[in-house]
């Protein structure tokens, strides 16, 4: 039991510690030869098992993205466990669903008081992190989500937070990321006018895309020569026969297609664009095309065209033969789940060790468990190495608590020997030429990143 | 002009639509149960057919056209009667006369274990088999490629509804069937084999759903979270249409895939808005559907 006073003795050590510990800490996520040496006999560390939740949407549509996201967390829990758990604790995790809003944030509740979780891995949905980051810094349970990016979880809803933090690159640099994939691959800027039509999720993440595809093609193009001939506004994962909409498309007379359709939808779009033709009358630029698990897009995928991942990571890169550590996680995974891990998987991953490391480093500074609360100085402008690279935890605002990572897309080209289409010829972008940096003010409507181009990319050049 | 591929395309979705909410209305029209599993069996035809395609036919007999029309659907229409009988239908029996709240609640349960045994079964990933799709071919219609497999899912179950309305109007089964649904208790006081017609009519509900997610899968994938989909939709149309009648299924496939062809030419955002707009103003105006809900 640590009495009152040991624990503010420990809180304010720890601050002091923490005010300089997470800038400069690099952690790295995976077994490692040299683990943190482990606790005394009598050392101050819980003997109970770390409560671990896990919130992933692994039914309904979004399960294709949702599942993945969850191996992810699995294998770094099991991995850790194999190692001996984190000082010594085992992880035992609790699964609870995610779904629409109000029932993931009542599950979340769930979690924190009748499971009473010590920390919190989550979410694949931008509707859903806005909606529990509150909840995370009201009960202060150390928060990791995965995914659900939207812009304004750390603009808007938590502009302040303590207790959440996200892996994933922030969805603003999706779009701009295969907006400048598609100007540099389709050598747009050589074009004397640039027929868009667009077709989205009816949902954030659509209408983030969109904003943030036209904003860059608006730019780096210049305005007159875009013109926007058709968009299409599905329901998500409500549409199954896209024959209408493909036919529209057609019609408009479109150069380019921007989409970020992802999972079924676009499993099903793609096939049946197949069958109209579309591939061979207009380029396609996605956002999220390849994010899915890699081999459900089919060897029948168009070459050439923009595959997105989400901007964030594609299980062939970085070159395996260059970076180990992407490697071993790649065959670690293959060898667990039969499949090759997605952006989600990597972000889920990265997350549990993420809060490992920290957790670890705390421990050294302070000598004993460390609260939440002095888990979070160790986490602060830390990095960490992980299957995808570099990322980084940002420390002030704007979205604080944002990790940041190179983002990344490439061509869609079918490799004979994996018999699915991959990302080829992966175009790596640094991430702060595509996000709007740490200490830049201006106004959040729709995103930061949006009016941060508006105002500081220079017309008519490609920044990258 | 692509106006010709407009039309087809409405035509096409509300074939599907049909095959789900005639099903839809034959159960509600006698057994007067609300089934919300009962896109589940659209579904699991989907599945059904999306295995035995990829698993059964092509590895052994290719990409055989005839084997491709035949074989997937015939096994998959039979698969989903069995389950069918062997889940739902007792489900059902059990749920007649029960009150709504107790039918929609164990329907409601229902959906979710075949959402749940989906997951068991085929994992979270979508499935598809495109193969008759392509199979089929494509053809030039005002200067647009058209898929041929969508002309024959029309013509199929135009001829299944011609059947299905002959069957009703025409034949002494059918006398029987429209006589129960307007007044069961004269229908089994008159000496009618209650027991017996029920499996029939769950038999022919099961199939027509089994049918649709067997017509439907060789056009798009199938995944977790279809069946609510395709409820959701089926339940409007089946609303605007008329509650429990066959000409309401027919009337309410087809006003329910034209609004969405229509609304997504205009508008696009609106597709949703619209429909659930178009089924109140029927309710306020028509409460028993354009096509008369009477009864099947």
């Amino acid at each position: 039991m640590v009495s009152r006073r040991d624990f503010i003795k420990g809180l304010v050590g720890g601050l002091i510690v923490g005010a300089v510990a997470g800038a400069g800490a690099v952690y790295v996520a995976g077994p490692r030869r040299e683990e943190v040496k482990p606790p005394e006999v009598g050392a101050r560390i819980p003997t109970t098992p770390l409560k671990v939740g896990l919130q992933y949407m692994t039914k309904g549509g979004g399960a294709a993205w949702g599942d993945p996201t969850y191996k992810g967390a699995r294998l770094a829990i099991e991995e850790i466990n194999a190692a001996g758990g984190i000082l010594g604790r085992k992880l035992e995790f609790v699964e609870r669903d995610e779904a629409g809003a109000d029932a993931t944030k009542a599950e979340f509740e769930k979690l924190i008081t009748i499971d009473k979780i010590d920390v919190h891995f989550c979410c694949i949905s931008s509707g859903n992190t806005p909606a529990l980051a509150p909840i995370a810094e009201e009960y202060r349970v150390l928060t990791f989500f995965a995914d659900g990016c939207t812009d304004i979880l750390f603009e808007k809803v938590v502009p302040n937070p303590r207790f959440t933090f996200r892996i994933t690159n922030i969805q603003s640099a999706d779009g701009v990321t295969a907006a400048l994939g598609a100007i540099k691959f389709f050598n747009l800027m050589e074009k004397d006018k640039v027929r868009v039509a667009h077709i989205h999720p009816d949902y954030a993440y659509g209408r983030n895309a969109y904003q943030h595809i036209q904003v860059v093609f608006e730019k780096v193009l210049g305005k007159d020569r875009v013109e926007i001939v058709y968009e299409g506004w599905p329901k998500l994962f409500g549409v199954t026969d896209f024959g209408p909409y493909i036919t529209s498309i057609l019609a408009s007379g479109a150069d380019v297609l921007a989409t970020s359709l992802w999972a079924a939808d676009w499993i099903n779009f793609y096939k049946q664009a197949l069958g109209y033709g579309l591939f061979k009358k207009v380029k396609v630029v996605s956002t999220i095309s390849h994010g899915i698990a890699p081999h459900m897009v089919g060897s029948d995928y168009p070459d050439g065209q923009i595959a997105g991942v989400h901007a964030n990571y594609y299980f062939l890169y970085p070159e395996h033969e260059s970076y180990p550590l992407n490697r071993d996680f790649v065959r670690r995974y293959y060898e667990r789940w039969g499949e090759y891990p997605t952006n989600g998987s990597e972000g889920a991953y990265v997350s549990v060790y993420l809060y490992k490391s920290a957790v670890e480093r705390a421990y050294q500074a302070l000598g004993r468990w460390p609260e939440p609360e002095e888990v979070i100085p160790f986490l602060e402008g830390a990095s960490i190495l992980g299957p995808a690279g570099i990322l980084s935890i940002r420390a002030r605002p704007p979205n604080k608590h944002q990790g940041y990572k190179n983002a990344i897309t490439g061509i869609s080209r079918v490799d004979p020997k994996l018999g699915f289409s991959i990302v080829a010829d992966p175009l790596r972008i640094p991430i702060e030429r595509v996000t709007v940096p740490e200490g830049w003010e201006g106004p959040t409507e729709p995103t930061m990143t949006y009016n941060w181009i508006k105002a500081t990319w220079r017309e008519g050049v490609l920044p990258i | 002009m692509a106006l010709p591929i407009y039309v087809l395309d409405t035509l096409f979705y509300s074939s599907l639509l049909f095959l789900i909410i005639a099903g839809l209305n034959l159960i509600y029209g006698i057994l007067r149960v609300v089934n919300l599993a009962h896109a589940s069996l659209f579904t699991f035809g989907a599945y059904a057919t999306a295995w035995i395609t990829t698993s059964l036919i092509v590895p052994r007999l290719g990409e055989n056209l005839l084997a491709l029309m035949v074989l997937p659907l015939v096994l998959a229409v039979i698969l989903v009667i069995l389950v069918s009988l062997a889940l739902v239908t007792p489900l059902l029996r059990y749920s007649q006369g029960r009150g709504d709240a107790f039918q929609l609640i164990v329907t409601f349960g229902l959906l979710i274990i075949f959402e749940d045994l989906f997951k068991l079964i085929w994992g979270p990933h979508p499935v598809s088999a495109y193969n008759l799709f392509f199979q089929m071919g494509f053809i030039d219609i005002a200067g647009l490629r058209y898929p041929v497999y969508k002309f024959y899912v029309i013509l199929l179950t135009a001829i299944l509804a011609l059947a299905l309305w002959y069957v009703t109007y025409r034949t002494a089964f059918g006398l029987v069937l429209r006589a129960s649904s307007m007044d069961p208790h004269m229908a089994t006081a008159l000496g009618l084999n209650t027991s017996r017609f029920l499996f029939i009519v769950i038999v022919l509900a099961s199939a027509l759903a089994g049918l649709g997610g067997s017509l439907y899968i060789p056009v798009a994938s199938v995944q977790l979270g279809l069946s609510t989909e395709f409820l959701v939709i089926a339940f409007v149309g089946m609303v605007i249409g008329g509650l429990g009648s066959f000409v309401g299924a027919v009337v309410g496939s087809l006003i329910v895939s034209s609004l969405r062809t229509l609304t997504l030419i205009v508008f696009p955002e609106l597709e949703l808005v619209v429909l659930y707009l178009v089924a109140v103003i029927v309710l306020l105006w028509k409460p028993e559907g354009i096509g008369g809900g009477r009864g099947w």
